[in-house]
C-alpha cells in the first residue's frame, strides 16, 4: 500500500485547502476520492495542493476529474493549486492542465 | 539421405495434416523423423518473451531456457540455425510465419550435416503451416506459453491483441505488453490495409478488470471505426463516446492513433495523452515527434491536432505508454526517455529486427524495476522500409 497523507485545513469562507502528500496510484486514489467527496459539499470550493506528490498515475487523474465534475454539478468546485513535477508532467501529457490546474 | 525429397515432403505433409490439433507434438516429431532426427521438440516463447519452454503433450514441459544466453535463445532472437556438438548434434531452427515467431524447433540428430539444410528449409515451412492452421483449435500452444498463471484481465488482453509482429517489404510493426501475466489497461492494435498501415496504442485508466474492460471497448471501437472506413478524428470521437456511454464516471483511455501511407511514407497521427513517440533515423536518435495533446478518449474533447511526419526509408518510430519510462529502480531512479532512446538506437546500430528490438526494450523495462512493474508498459515499433 503506497503512503498517502491528506491534510485538511480549516475552511476560509467557502474555500477549503487540502494537501495530498505521498504517492497517488490505483490503491491510494480511493483515499483521495473519499477526502474530496467529504469536502465538495454545500457549495464549498476545494483548492488541492499536489506539490508533495512523488508519484501519480491515471487512476488519480480519474478521481480528480470525477470530483471536479460532481463538484460542478453540486455548485462546488475543485482546482489543483500547486503541482509537483510528476503531476505537472501527467497533466501536460494528457492535455488536462487547462482543466484541472488553477490559473 | 533420401534421394527423393519431393516424396519425403509429400508423405510428411499428409501425415502432419492427419494429426489432430490436440496433438501438435506429434506433428513436430514427424517433421523430426523426416530429417532423420532421433528426437524433435518444439520450444515456445513464454508470454513475457524471456524464456523458452518445451511444448508437451498437454501443455509445457517444465524446463525453461532463458532467451538471453542460451543456444535456443540465440536462435529465437537472431533467427540463425544453431548447431551444437557432433554425433549426436543438437540443432535449433526458428519457426516463423513471416516475422511472427512461433517458437524454436529443437532436434537431436545422430549425424547432422550441412547437406540436410536443403531438406530442412521446406520441412520447416511445412511445419509452420501446419502449426498455424491447427493451433487455433487447441489450448495446447497457449498453455505452453505460460511461465506463470495468467490473470483473467491478462487472458482477455492477450486475446485482444493482433499478432505481436508483422512485416512486409514496405513496413513492419512490432509490439508487446508488460507485465505479461497481469497486464491491465494497456493494449495496441494494427491492420495492414491497401497502401496504409493503421495502428493504435491505448492505455485505459485503472488496473485489472476495470481497466481491461475499457480497453476492450476502446480497441474494438477503433477497429469498428477503421473497418467502417472512418477517418482518425472520427475514430477518436466515436471511441470517446463509446467509453463515456459504457463507463461514465470520468473513465477514460489515453491513446495515440496513427496511419502510415506506404507509398509516400507520410505518417499522420494524433496524440490523446501519451508520451511523445521517438524517431530513429540513419541509426541515430533524432528526437520526439511533436503533436499537441487531445483530451483522453471518454472525457469529451475535440481533436486538438493531427500531426504529420514524412518518414524516410529505414526510419523507426517507437510509440510507448508511460509505464515504460516510469518503471522505477529500487533506488528510485526512473527508466526514463534517455535510456529508452539509447536502447532503441543501439538496437538499430546492431541491426536487430523490430520484433527483437521490442522484446529487448520490454525486458530492459521489467529488469529495471527488479520487482514488479507498477504500471502497464506497452511498446509499438513502426519501421518504414520503402515505398
Amino acid at each position: 500500500m503506497p503512503h498517502l497523507e491528506i491534510k485538511v485545513e480549516e475552511p476560509v469562507g467557502a474555500v477549503v485547502r487540502l494537501a495530498a502528500i505521498g504517492e497517488l496510484d490505483a490503491a491510494s486514489a480511493a483515499q483521495l476520492e473519499a477526502a474530496l467527496d467529504a469536502q465538495l459539499v454545500d457549495g464549498r470550493r476545494v483548492s488541492l495542493d499536489l506539490s508533495e506528490i512523488s508519484f501519480i498515475d491515471s487512476s488519480a487523474l480519474r478521481v480528480l476529474l470525477a470530483a471536479q465534475k460532481a463538484g460542478t454539478e453540486a455548485g462546488s468546485g475543485l482546482v489543483v493549486s500547486a503541482a509537483s513535477e510528476p503531476v505537472k508532467r501527467l497533466l501536460q501529457m494528457t492535455g488536462l492542465n487547462h482543466v484541472l490546474l488553477a490559473g | 539421405m533420401n534421394p527423393r525429397p519431393a516424396e519425403v515432403l509429400l508423405t510428411l505433409l499428409d501425415q502432419m495434416v492427419a494429426v489432430p490439433a490436440s496433438d501438435l507434438i506429434s506433428a513436430v516429431r514427424l517433421a523430426g523423423d523426416a530429417l532423420g532426427a532421433s528426437d524433435a521438440r518444439l520450444l515456445v516463447a513464454d508470454y513475457g518473451l524471456t524464456a523458452l519452454q518445451e511444448l508437451g503433450k498437454d501443455g509445457p514441459v517444465n524446463v525453461f531456457q532463458p532467451i538471453e544466453g542460451t543456444s535456443a535463445g540465440r536462435c529465437f532472437a537472431r533467427g540463425d540455425v544453431v548447431v551444437s556438438g557432433e554425433e549426436p548434434s543438437t540443432v535449433w531452427v526458428l519457426l516463423a510465419d513471416g516475422t511472427e515467431r512461433l517458437g524454436v524447433f529443437e532436434l537431436t540428430h545422430p549425424s547432422w550435416s550441412d547437406e540436410l539444410q536443403s531438406l530442412l528449409d521446406p520441412i520447416v515451412r511445412l511445419l509452420v503451416l501446419v502449426l498455424i492452421s491447427k493451433r487455433r483449435y487447441t489450448d495446447v500452444m497457449l498453455r505452453s506459453r505460460r511461465a506463470a498463471p495468467l490473470s483473467l484481465a491478462a487472458e482477455m488482453q492477450w486475446d485482444l491483441l493482433p499478432p505481436l509482429t508483422c512485416s512486409t517489404e514496405q513496413v513492419s510493426l512490432s509490439g508487446t505488453v508488460q507485465p505479461a501475466y497481469s497486464i491491465g489497461g494497456d493494449s495496441f492494435d494494427y491492420a495492414l490495409n491497401p497502401n496504409r498501415a493503421e495502428f493504435a496504442i491505448v492505455d485505459a485508466v485503472g488496473h485489472g478488470m476495470g481497466a481491461v474492460s475499457i480497453a476492450v471497448v476502446a480497441i474494438n471501437s477503433l477497429r469498428n471505426a477503421r473497418r467502417e472506413g472512418a477517418n482518425m478524428e472520427t475514430a477518436y470521437l466515436s471511441t470517446g463516446d463509446a467509453i463515456s456511454a459504457q463507463f461514465g464516471q470520468s473513465n477514460f483511455a489515453t491513446a495515440q492513433l496513427g496511419s502510415l501511407a506506404l507509398d509516400t511514407g507520410e505518417l499522420t497521427w494524433l496524440n490523446a495523452g501519451h508520451p511523445l513517440p521517438l524517431l530513429v533515423r540513419n541509426r541515430s536518435f533524432v528526437g520526439e515527434l511533436q503533436c499537441r495533446p487531445s483530451m483522453p478518449m471518454g472525457l469529451g474533447g475535440p481533436v486538438t491536432e493531427v500531426a504529420t511526419e514524412v518518414l524516410q526509408p529505414g526510419d523507426r518510430v517507437l510509440f510507448y505508454t508511460d509505464g515504460v519510462v516510469e518503471s522505477t529502480a529500487p533506488n528510485g531512479q526512473e527508466f526514463g526517455i534517455d535510456r529508452l532512446a539509447d536502447l532503441l538506437t543501439r538496437a538499430a546500430l546492431d541491426e536487430v529486427s523490430p520484433a527483437e528490438t521490442v522484446r529487448r526494450l520490454a525486458e530492459a523495462t521489467v529488469a529495471h524495476t527488479a520487482t514488479d512493474l507498477r504500471d502497464d508498459a506497452t511498446l509499438l515499433l513502426v519501421e518504414y522500409h520503402q515505398p
